[in-house]
């Protein structure tokens, strides 16, 4: 029985898109390898990979190991697990990382049955224990307020799935050996799950943005003058839960703890409450800038700069001033 | 056109809404009625009602009704006519035609005692902006805030204000601090069952907490709600309590004010409770006031568009409604329009955000409390 | 005309996050003074289901893993319109992870069998690991499909789900018996007829099993049977704000804000 060695990390891509926080982890998973002499092996799944390859053996793998196949060009929970599998039971890493997006988070599901396997889901950090080389990850629960330090006690590969803008993505000076792996025809068969339309439109990754206009309850949903302010600063527009579940903005650009984390410059936001799951969406943001008509809000206690006045009132000011006072 | 009689609905509704029989299709309820048209008029509703033939049709609508109550005030024989469209509205609720957003309301006053979603971290903020200016250890009246207080700064003003004026009239003020819906929207949107379970809560977590003789609501829904299922202890609006204490000279009022009002009679205080002259009679103690009134006042009030659960489901008629009032207030060419109900408020309040007139909305404390200043 | 057995949709209860109190001197999570609730995410998965029943038929049967007192919360399910409810309830389950969790709740629908599908939340607004879904399709070895917002239609073997992915969405045609995982806030949660409340409250019992009916061992299960472990708990601080009022009319604001931030 050999043993269990190496980080394995999963590097997401959909139809030739590669998920950008998968290079946050492989860049994190660099710096564990160097410091606990593991190897780092980035996998990647998927079909006419050869661009996102390249891009990803620059991000700290020793290693990048590539399936590429037509029935994988598309995320398929079915085909993913069991090409998963096959790798892991060949390569055996003590370690698997993955971003922590929707379909990662569907894969490691079942892979850490598969394996009866340790998960910690969407951690805000992830090390080695320095003794007992266990993985060691902090997780968010209860709305994001509390944070556990999670530990784990059985089962290899041990996994994770990462937040994404937990890590920053750094290109490394090495290049991965990249291994190309056919898997077994029977690996691939008798799917499930059937593909039958997609549609997609390219999304800002907020992110990483610099600067982001947040839009709250308090617009009402009308994001014009929002998006003209916006648009003048070089931002991004994002959206608290309200107003993505009114459904006029794609959760996509939703802030909080069940939507995107921020991690920009300067941020305003307007017309929010600020209730404790949005304030983690942008607690690691530079500058803060709050409007709200409220002086009680508790976006207040959360800001740097604290505006009590109409949101729209002060959008139509700031586009004037903006536009040279016209 | 010819149709077939439904005994036995018409029976069952009957049971019910007993002075259904004694509607004769004047159409005094459909004239006054501020929403009808094409789709809606109560007064062939009532006669469908009489014949037992309500149809899915019926169930559609029956939602845009706001409750005003104008109908039934002013209706002859005094036919229960609210009543029945709360009927109707428990029969779309079987049927499973009603707006889903009435979901989401009641599932937020289930979960939350409150129908907009208001947190224990909003309670808390709230009753944190009170806890200097309230006295629950031995109070002589004790306010019942709207829940839609909870979130909005404005009407917590309103709060305020009736504290400071009470007191000047040298009354201790407590506050009902558990902070719940009264109902009123569960009532109204046809919701018996779930109402009488959750007004016997509330009614153990009022009377366990509530240690004076009077409570005092600035909503006449709480008023109107509270009225039936407290026992025990007097409730009153605010509008009954200073007109009270104005007479009885506790409460007086010296400084002048060089200024024309309207009011606007909540509907839930005009004609469903007919308090109509206590208002009038507090405005005009102001030394120089000048109060002229609307085209639809009293019992013709027109109604603000919140009740009935209008608020709460935005139907396409509240906020018709609300544009319609102000354009009323406008009219009579005052300054300012008065009111005395929380929803009131809020609607008129939100139509002068969009339509954006001259003319200030203030709720009738709120504007006291500003004449008497300190 | 194509008709549904068993539909299967599990239930957690969960303290409403903004209640729950930490306790930085023992450094533990207080939930005793917070008011319990369906989980959101499950009361969206509910509704489906039920949406799913009046369509193709079936029994919806709500399944939950917890303590005795959460009965009254799958009542609340059943007055919403499913037709039964069963309780995995035992004190050995105390301290189980997602993947116990996940295993207890396979075992239970093995045990409830003759299954369409199995309808969860996407996540818990608690541990929100939304680990579970794929863990129980992982356990009975079938295919699951989550973040699925809609049902398009259901065929003879498969149902057809709209599932959102980042930037839109995918339509996909899955064998049944399979596990969705539903997103929060998909649609509207039916509110439950009191009366049938009532009825429930009275006549109806939940079935109750405890980990012997599932074949299950005290090692298999909670702490013992966990493969993570919580080793420390605190508090995330957010960092210390300005909290620098600027008042003003919205142009003097305006002006001091791009001078600030240096926008222009």
């Amino acid at each position: 029985m050999s043993e269990w060695r190496g980080i394995f990390v999963f590097i997401e891509q959909d139809n030739g898109e590669l998920e950008r926080a998968s290079l946050e982890v492989l860049t994190r998973a660099g710096e564990l390898g160097r410091r606990f002499n593991e190897d780092v092996l980035g996998v990647l799944l998927g079909h006419e990979l050869r661009d996102m390859a390249k891009e990803s053996s620059r991000y700290g793998a020793d290693k990048l190991i590539i399936v590429d196949h037509p029935d994988l060009r598309h995320y398929n929970s079915d085909a993913y697990t069991e090409v998963m599998t096959y790798l892991v039971n060949k390569y055996r890493p003590r370690y698997l990382l993955l971003p922590a997006t929707r379909n990662s988070r569907d894969l490691a599901g079942r892979l850490a049955v598969r394996f009866r396997a340790c998960l910690s889901a969407h951690v805000i950090m992830v090390d080695i224990d320095e003794k007992d080389r266990k993985l060691v990850t902090a997780v968010p629960g209860f709305g994001g307020n509390i944070v556990a330090t999670v530990v784990c006690t059985g089962g290899k590969p041990e996994m994770a799935t990462v937040s994404p803008g937990t890590y920053e993505a750094r290109l490394s000076d090495k290049e991965a050996t990249v291994i190309e792996e056919a898997v077994p025809e029977d690996v691939l068969k008798g799917h499930r799950i059937e593909l039958v339309e997609k549609k997609t439109s390219p999304m800002p990754d907020l992110s990483r943005a610099e600067k982001v206009v947040v839009a709250g309850l308090g617009t009402g949903g009308d994001l014009e003058l929002i998006r003209e302010f916006a648009n003048l600063i070089g931002a991004a527009v994002g959206v608290t839960r309200p107003l993505a579940d009114m459904g006029i903005i794609p959760r996509d650009y939703q802030i909080g703890t069940t939507g995107i984390s921020l991690r920009a410059k300067t941020v305003f936001v307007f017309g929010a409450s600020g209730a404790p799951h949005f304030i983690y969406g942008i607690r690691d943001c530079g500058t803060i800038v709050a409007v709200n008509t409220d002086r009680e809000a508790p976006i207040f206690e959360n800001c740097d700069y604290c505006i009590v006045a109409d949101l729209f009132d002060l959008l139509k000011a700031l586009i004037k001033e903006l536009r040279g006072g016209k | 056109m010819p149709v077939t009689v439904n005994f036995g609905l018409r029976e069952e509704l009957l049971k019910i809404v007993p002075t259904l029989s004694l509607c004769y299709q004047c159409g005094t309820c459909s004239t006054y009625c501020p929403i009808t048209d094409e789709s809606y008029n109560i007064r062939l509703i009532v006669k469908k009602a009489q014949l037992g033939i309500v149809d899915p049709k019926d169930y559609k609508v029956i939602w845009d009704c706001v409750t005003c109550g104008t109908c039934q005030t002013l209706c002859p024989n005094n036919v229960e006519i609210v009543n029945l469209v709360e009927v109707i509205r428990t029969m779309a609720m079987k049927s499973k035609v009603f707006p889903t957003k009435i979901n989401e309301i009641l599932w937020k006053i289930y979960e939350n005692q409150n129908p907009w979603g208001y947190t224990v971290t909003d309670k808390r903020r709230f009753l944190a902006q009170f806890s200097g200016l309230i006295n629950n250890e031995n109070p002589d009246v004790v306010i019942y805030p709207c829940c839609l207080s909870i979130g909005d700064p404005r009407v917590q003003k309103h709060i305020k204000a009736l504290i400071r004026v009470l007191t000047k009239a040298g009354l201790k003020v407590g506050m009902y601090t558990g902070l719940s819906c009264c109902g009123d929207i569960i009532e109204h949107t046809g919701n018996k069952v779930f109402y009488e379970e959750y007004t016997a809560k509330l009614r153990d977590s009022i009377m366990s907490s509530v240690k004076a003789p009077v409570i005092v609501t600035l909503s006449p829904h709480c008023e109107y709600s509270l009225k039936k299922y407290l026992k025990g202890v007097k409730v009153v609006h605010y509008v009954e309590l200073l007109d009270e204490l104005i007479r009885s000279g506790k409460l007086k009022i010296d400084k002048k004010a060089d200024i024309t009002v309207t009011y606007h009679d909540p509907c839930y205080l005009s004609k469903h409770q007919r308090i109509i002259e206590e208002p009038r009679r507090v405005i005009t103690s102001v030394p120089g006031v000048r109060l002229v009134e609307m085209a639809h006042s009293r019992e013709k009030s027109l109604c603000c568009g919140a009740g009935g659960g209008g608020i709460a489901l935005e139907t396409r008629v509240s906020t018709d409604l609300s544009k319609r009032r102000l354009k009323e207030a406008i009219d009579t060419g005052a300054s300012i329009v008065l009111t005395a109900c929380t929803y009131c408020f809020r609607m008129l309040e939100d139509a002068n955000k969009v339509v954006k007139t001259n003319m200030k909305v203030m709720d009738l404390v709120e504007f006291l409390d500003s004449i008497m200043g300190d | 005309m194509v008709s549904l057995r068993n539909i299967i949709v599990t239930m957690k209860v969960t303290p409403k996050p903004e209640e729950i109190r930490f306790d930085p001197v023992t450094k533990t999570v207080d939930r005793s003074k917070a008011t319990n609730e369906i989980n959101p995410a499950d009361k969206n998965a509910l509704e489906l289901a039920l949406q799913l029943k009046e369509k193709f038929g079936g029994r919806v049967i709500i399944l939950s893993m917890g303590p005795q007192f959460w009965d009254q919360f799958l009542k609340m399910g059943i007055a919403m319109g499913a037709d039964d409810a069963v309780l995995i309830s035992d004190k050995a389950l105390g301290g189980s992870d997602a993947f116990v969790t996940s295993r207890v709740l396979a075992a239970a629908i093995k045990k409830i069998g003759d299954y369409s599908v199995i309808i969860t939340g996407e996540e818990s607004e608690d541990g929100s690991t939304g680990q579970v879904p794929p863990g129980i399709a992982e356990w009975l070895g079938i295919p699951a499909v989550t973040y699925v917002s809609q049902v398009i239609d259901v065929t003879e073997d498969s149902i057809i789900v709209k599932r959102t992915i980042k930037g839109g969405y995918e339509i996909v045609k899955v064998k049944m018996p399979t596990v969705i995982s539903v997103e929060l806030g998909v649609n509207t949660p039916r509110f439950p007829d009191f009366e049938r409340l009532q009825w429930a409250q009275s006549q109806f019992k939940t079935t109750v099993w405890g980990i012997k009916d599932l074949s299950l061992t005290e090692d298999e299960v909670g702490f013992k049977g966990s493969l993570t472990a919580v080793t420390e708990l605190r508090e995330l601080r957010p960092r210390e704000r300005l909290r620098q009022f600027i008042e003003g009319s919205p142009e003097d604001i305006a002006k001091e804000l791009i001078k600030r931030l240096g926008l222009k």
